[in-house]
């Protein structure tokens, strides 16, 4: 990648994270829930002098701070200027990654979020974060969408596996994509949005194709459905050899 | 006297952590997973305080809230939050929460709300009990006591229900002096306490 689309991979990120922020809030309140009532639950038995179970407790306290801990660095690898690393990924785990950020939005609009996923690991070889944000950005787009229906608010995303290759559908309820800008959808700063920077689509068909794959729009009875193509890692291995 | 909490959150470090804290000061507290757990339960379980987290996938708490309303469980529930949406607390204070809180949860914060919703709990219970008691007071008159009785509570007095029954002034006279020994009240105000209550029982 040169140097412009590296940066414009950063800002699109640093962009994205205030929308981010409030499904982050929440994901730190609930390691902290538990940290504050271990602690309490922990003072009262000391208290008493019932000190046996005072050690798990605090092994307990231990593994949610290691919680905060993660969230907080999953927050700095999108946030830091990067290099990209590619390693075998599961694509299930970027889109649980995703879901956990939207779920808040989702909540918010009454929309609902299913995930089918294939009960094999979906690995291909890519770069996590970018993984995960082409994930983020294509379910956000989606929550958009459903957000303008006064129908079912439904997004789905289907993940599975077809012969040497991973597929992602990311489908919604939504009014669908207009005919004026479905030939330019990925096009930088081509956006419906008001407040959009017609950035994330355009990043994200990028990022699939660095990883080998594509990013295509394709036929749906209602709404729009995203598909990403991706080779799987082990017809990868096994062409190598 | 100590009801039950029932504490639904999905979350299982947040889950056994505020349970744990709970139990540590002596409050009997069962948790469930997810609002449709806790559905289920629901017909096996005695009256309790309820501490639902609203976000929650599937069914929101707030949706659950709404559902036990419908199905005429009015147990007091307190709904706690990740984050302060104002809109979603207007909703839960709508719905018959208690008490709003957000996460993280102070001790002291939880323990209150929950005694307030046993304070809620009890005073239910209590008036339960009376509305039991008046009904089976009123079980003892005859259809004809009963008959008499509601028109007292409508203030009609002796000489009007005479007329009303076609009856002798004297005859409705004797018919109030059996109810109030039945209920135990010869004042018309009393009488009328409760008739009123009993009618509206559910």
């Amino acid at each position: 990648m040169s140097g412009l689309e590296t940066r414009l991979s950063h800002a699109s990120r640093v962009n994205a994270l205030g929308e981010m922020a409030s499904g982050m809030a929440h994901e730190l309140t609930q390691p902290l829930t538990a940290i504050l009532a271990q602690a309490q639950a922990a003072r009262h038995l000391v208290a008493r002098g019932d000190t046996d179970r005072v050690a798990g407790i605090l092994e307990d306290v231990v593994g949610q701070t290691r919680r905060a801990a993660a969230i907080l660095e999953r927050l700095r690898t999108w946030t830091r200027p990067r290099e990209r690393n590619a390693e075998p990924i599961d694509l299930r785990d970027c889109i649980r990654v995703a879901e956990t950020l939207l779920a808040g939005q989702a909540a918010e609009l009454g929309a609902r979020l299913v995930l089918t996923m294939s009960p094999t690991p979906v690995t291909v070889e890519g770069d996590r974060v970018e993984l995960e944000q082409v994930l983020f950005n294509l379910m956000r787009n989606a929550l958009d969408a459903v957000a303008e229906s006064a129908g079912a608010r439904e997004v789905v995303v289907d993940a599975s596996l077809d012969g040497a290759m991973a597929v992602i559908d990311v489908s919604d309820t939504g009014p669908g994509i207009r005919s004026d800008v479905r030939d330019r959808l990925f096009t930088p700063f081509v956006t419906t949005r008001e407040n959009g920077t017609g950035l994330g689509l355009a990043l994200s068909h990028r990022l699939v194709e660095r990883a080998g794959g594509d990013l295509a729009v394709v036929e749906a009875r209602e709404g729009a459905r995203f598909r990403i193509s991706l080779p799987l890692a082990r017809a990868i291995r096994e062409a190598a050899e | 006297m100590t009801a039950p909490v029932y504490l639904v959150d999905d979350d299982a470090a947040v889950r056994d952590s505020l349970s744990l804290l709970l139990s540590t000061v002596g409050i009997d507290v069962r948790t469930f997973p997810g609002p449709e757990d806790f559905l289920s339960a629901l017909p096996k379980l005695n009256p309790g305080c309820l501490i639902l987290d609203i976000r929650m996938p599937a069914i929101s708490g707030l949706r659950l809230q709404e559902r036990l309303t419908a199905s005429g469980v009015a147990w007091p529930t307190v709904v706690i939050s990740g984050h302060g949406d104002i809109e979603a607390c207007r909703k839960a204070f709508r719905n018959g929460a208690i008490d709003f809180l957000s996460k993280p949860v102070d001790e002291q914060d939880l323990i209150d709300a929950i005694q307030k919703g046993q304070a809620a709990l009890g005073r239910a219970a209590e008036a339960d009990a009376e509305r039991r008691e008046t009904m089976a007071l009123l079980a003892g008159l005859t259809p004809r006591e009963r008959e008499v009785l509601s028109l007292v509570a409508r203030g009609f007095a002796t000489r009007d229900i005479a007329g009303a029954l076609d009856v002798s002034p004297r005859t409705v006279e004797s018919h109030r002096a059996a109810i109030g020994a039945k209920l135990g009240t010869t004042s018309p105000a009393e009488m009328t306490r409760l008739w009123i209550e009993a009618k509206s029982a559910p």
